[in-house]
């Protein structure tokens, strides 16, 4: 259910109902690639809408946006999220030889999506009428016992529970069976840990993918309830399982399954490895599809995002008075109700207007370019003078917004939730159908010196706790040096809008000597892709022959560094002794941005050749 | 349990001593890993060996009299993986027990352990048909409430995913079903971890080479079914098989009728279903001999220097059909041998045997051998 006191709230999708999934749901492009037969692997940063695309391929919500039967639809969608306490409760590598991990952690796995399957079928079947309680015994009768008697795993189940329970009493026996595996195991390494290094014995049944997960999906879909498409296993954060568990997961994924099972493998930029458990690496696009998330609106297909966040806007609002007011025959534009401040828009627009008419000389090949590029960014930067109130430019607007949430939806979202509570505050209960750019301004501040400052001493702290003191030094050196990095990028990026070059408009770079870069920067660096400090991207090297790394500077922080986020944006070129001196020493390099410019740096770091940054 | 009181095979000698002090520091439980070893292969010998033979003949799809498996047949593998590893009446056992001990052979104490019982186990599954019986090896130690493996089953199921990678294929297709297992290149010294691939290459091999006329044993022609006829002759006519230092020696002898009587099989057809086609001991030989060859580069892909075989020696001699009056043996009627081994580039599986070999083994040259015999003399 949703929260009707807000419409911007972010809600876990696995709590909204079917129907609230199919309002608010706006598809884009990649949806239709996670919609049909095969494995993928969608990378995506946190928030960035994973889970409500996972959510959607549910079988409540399929069967009412096609408005079909469950068994009449193309696939069976069971969502599961890998949270960490869920299957790694304790440490593994304290007790158990690799090997023996492998076989654990297959077993493990395979009751858990058992137990998550059935449990499934449960929630969307009631097993009531006369064909149905009679299939299900068949099913358990004729076809799982058999599979665990062709295991020599007899004696594990109880072959004659049919005669008690039957239909929906049945699959809760089959799902506590799953689930009582799942607890001897459990109970077993508990006892391991406790046994100082030596080997416990397991007395339980060990599974394997075709001894007997497989098997069972091919049998489960058999069923007339069900469709007769494949199972499509949504597993959201499979970040979160461990080593032994990510190599089991990727030799189901080299397995050819995909007419009976599919996999749809969500992370968060941060999947462990790609090997398998016998060594071998599973491939794109061979063994699977991969879907970028987040890059897919950093990328080519950018232009889309604005579009996608105004639909999901628009649902919501739409949504929300209907159910909060009664407003049946609402249609709210989210530009009219984010609006930007008319007086600094009219400041810009006059600039642009200057650029276009030639009173202002622009430096690129046509003035309407100039106009459009840098009209905002000659505000921002006029704003900034001697008088140091630069930070009275106010982040407003919905173009604005969106390009503050740096392709992560929920970015968008949070921050608007928290604009509608202010505004709401300061509205003394009544309606109303905008948000005041003040409101917007101060909401975006407070997100980008929250995300700059308390986000990373949170991650500090996180790593001061942590056990390993080594693992947990690296990790704290790591951080500050990201810190470091971050702000020298932000001050070089506004120094450059300061300049009078005629590229001025940055938020990215790219490196030029990527063969030099030190372990240390590229933990520094990978650290900021997988915390959404950066997004990394490819582009031609500088010499025209291959490509290189290009990282992107989220646009949340634009407020922090007075940058323009509206539109085009060039990347620099920097070396990576560069960024080892930026993780190192950020104030000598800020302080030379501020007092000599662009040329200043350049001069330090590359005295008499052509170009450094 | 009772331990096995019977003559113990140079590998088994190995683990008796390397297992037989609780060692804690190689063993992942401080018991003997000997004595178990005896109460499992014991609780075969007596419920198990004895019925895969019955198992094979009734419950296999196809009904017939299949190559000997009972408990010879492990024991043979066992022998040859010694082989394969070196071990001859020769070597000092105590000596290389030592070796073992300081982790500086191509096994661990613990490996030894699980190559035994992989060996021991690997073709248990026969007990409930041929199809997919590589496969079966966990149900039997499951249904047969095999001793020390029933409880831990982690042991059980590392020895059946070992042990059943001798053959088959796995069940996504690949033939490769030693590079299926878990990965060696985790090992990481673990008392408990053993290096599965390897295992599973020596178990491998050891069972392709035992192969010989011991296993065909003396079997009335027509007792056996006549679509099995062809591969009893073939391991029949296999009188020396031993393995000299890096090389495997394979001696077979055939009588000539054999070689030119016409055989039947069962082949599927383009439809997929089994039908019985005629066959000819030459070609049965000529595939056997490819896929021992096949085997050896195969299972060398996943085995130690020290355990790899680089060669196979082959001496093929055709017999007249009738004995000697003066000898009382089988006069030769010709001889060929050959080395089958990597040669120069890597060549495609067809041209593993070359053209000499296939015209030795020509089926109308053999036919007409004694006539251009008769013609010369």
């Amino acid at each position: 259910m949703i929260n009707i006191d807000n419409p911007f709230s972010v809600e876990t999708p696995e709590s909204m109902s079917a129907q609230e999934i199919n309002d608010l749901f706006v598809p884009i492009q990649e949806y239709y690639d996670l919609n049909v037969s095969g494995h993928v692997f969608l990378h995506g940063h946190r928030g960035s809408g994973k889970s409500m695309m996972f959510r959607r391929l549910s079988p409540d919500c399929q069967s009412l946006f096609h408005n079909k039967k469950i068994s009449e639809l193309d696939f069976f969608g069971v969502y599961t999220s890998m949270k960490k306490t869920d299957l790694d409760l304790m440490d593994l590598s304290a007790i158990e030889s690799p090997n023996t991990r492998a076989i654990i952690s297959e077993h493990v796995l395979i009751c858990f999506f058992l137990s998550k399957i059935f449990s499934e079928i449960r929630s969307h079947f009631n097993l009531s009428a006369e064909e149905e309680i009679s299939e299900l015994q068949c099913f358990f009768t004729n076809k799982l016992v058999p599979i665990f008697e062709d295991l020599g795993y007899s004696r594990n189940i109880d072959k004659s529970i049919y005669n008690d329970r039957k239909g929906m009493d049945l699959l809760n026996y089959i799902v506590d069976l799953f689930d009582n595996f799942y607890k001897s195991y459990v109970s077993y390494l508990k006892r391991a840990v406790t046994s100082f290094g030596q080997q416990v014995n397991y007395s339980g049944p060990l599974f394997s993918f075709y001894d007997l997960f497989l098997p069972i999906i091919e049998e489960i879909k058999t069923m007339s309830f069900m469709p007769t498409g494949p199972i499509f296993l949504l597993i959201d954060d499979v970040d979160n399982l461990n080593i032994s568990q990510t190599k089991v997961i990727n030799s189901w994924v080299s397995y050819r399954t995909t007419d009976i099972l599919s996999f749809k493998l969500a992370t968060q930029m941060n999947y462990k490895t790609l090997v398998t458990v016998s060594g071998r690496r599973i491939e794109y696009p061979h063994d699977f599809k991969e879907i970028n998330y987040s890059s897919v609106y950093t990328g080519s297909k950018k232009d889309k995002y604005p579009e996608w966040v105004k639909a999901v806007t628009k649902k919501r609002l739409n949504f929300f008075y209907k159910k909060k007011y009664g407003l049946t025959d609402i249609d709210i534009d989210p530009e009219t109700y984010f609006p930007f401040d008319i007086k600094q828009q009219k400041a810009v627009e006059e600039i642009g207007r200057k650029y276009k008419s030639g009173e202002i000389l622009g430096r690129g090949y046509r003035t309407s370019d100039d106009a459009y590029r840098y009209a905002r960014t000659d505000f921002i930067v006029s704003l900034g003078g001697n008088a140091k109130n630069s930070s009275t430019y106010k982040y407003a607007g919905f173009n604005q917004l969106v390009h503050l949430s740096s392709g992560i939806i929920r970015y968008f979202l949070d921050p608007a939730s928290k604009m509608y509570s202010l505004q709401e505050r300061h509205s003394k209960e009544e309606m109303f159908f905008e948000i005041n750019p003040t409101y917007q301004n101060s909401v975006l501040r407070d997100e980008a010196d929250n995300l700059l400052f308390s986000q990373i001493d949170n991650m500090i702290d996180e790593c001061e706790n942590e056990e390993i003191e080594q693992d947990s030094n690296i990790k704290l050196e790591t951080i500050e040096k990201l810190r470091n990095l971050i702000s020298t990028m932000g001050a070089l990026f506004y120094s450059a809008m300061k300049s009078n070059k005629s590229e001025r408009k940055f938020f990215s770079f790219a490196i030029s000597d990527p063969e030099k870069m030190s372990q240390s920067l590229r933990r520094v660096l990978t650290l900021g892709v997988q915390e959404g400090y950066l997004y990394q991207s490819y582009v031609g090297t500088k010499e025209g022959m291959g490509r290189t790394k290009l990282y992107v500077l989220t646009r949340r922080l634009a407020p922090v560094f007075k940058l323009d986020p509206i539109g085009f944006s060039a990347y620099k070129f920097v070396t990576c002794k560069f960024l080892d001196e930026s993780t190192l020493q950020p104030k000598s390099i800020i302080n030379i941005l501020k007092n000599k410019g662009l040329d200043g740096v350049k001069e330090k770091f590359e005295p008499k050749q052509g170009s450094l940054i | 349990m009772t331990v096995i009181n019977q003559f113990k095979f140079l590998l088994e000698r190995l683990l008796e001593i390397v297992g037989k002090n609780d060692e804690p520091e190689h063993f992942p439980t401080p018991e003997s890993h000997y004595k178990k070893y005896c109460d499992i292969t014991d609780q075969l010998r007596r419920q198990v060996y004895p019925k895969i033979n019955t198992g094979l003949a009734a419950l296999s799809k196809r009904s017939g009299l299949y190559t000997d498996h009972s408990g010879e047949h492990f024991d043979l593998v066992v022998q040859y993986a010694g082989l394969m590893l070196g071990l001859n009446p020769k070597v000092d056992l105590h000596a290389l027990a030592e070796d073992v001990l300081k982790n500086k052979w191509v096994l661990t104490p613990y490996e030894i352990y699980i190559l035994l019982l992989s060996i021991r186990f690997h073709d248990v599954g026969n007990y409930y048909g041929r199809e997919d019986h590589e496969k079966m090896i966990l149900r039997i130690i499951n249904d047969f409430q095999i001793s020390h493996l029933n409880n831990n089953q982690l042991e059980a199921k590392k020895i059946s995913e070992i042990g059943g990678a001798h053959g088959g294929k796995t069940k996504s297709g690949s033939k490769d079903t030693i590079g299926n297992l878990a990965g060696s290149d985790t090992f990481d010294g673990h008392i408990s971890d053993v290096q599965n691939k390897k295992i599973a290459a020596i178990t491998r091999f050891a069972d392709e080479v035992c192969e010989n006329r011991q296993r065909a044993g003396n079997i009335i022609p027509s007792a056996i079914p006549s679509h099995n006829l062809v591969f009893h002759k073939y391991a029949e006519s296999i009188i020396g098989n031993f393995i000299e230092g890096k090389r495997l020696c394979l001696k077979l002898q055939i009588k000539h009728s054999d070689l030119t009587k016409i055989y039947q099989v069962y082949e599927k057809n383009i439809k997929g279903e089994e039908v019985l086609v005629d066959a000819k001991l030459p070609d049965v030989t000529l595939e056997r001999l490819k896929k021992t060859e096949l085997e050896r580069r195969y299972c060398n892909r996943y085995l130690p220097e020290i355990a790899q075989i680089n060669e196979i020696s082959v001496t093929i001699v055709i017999l007249e059909d009738e004995k000697c009056s003066e000898s009382f043996t089988f006069p030769e009627l010709e001889t060929y041998y050959f080395i089958l081994k990597e040669r120069d580039y890597p060549l495609a599986e067809d041209n593993i045997l070359d053209n000499e070999i296939m015209t030795f083994l020509n089926y109308d040259r053999i036919c007409a051998l004694k006539n251009d015999i008769k013609e010369v003399s």
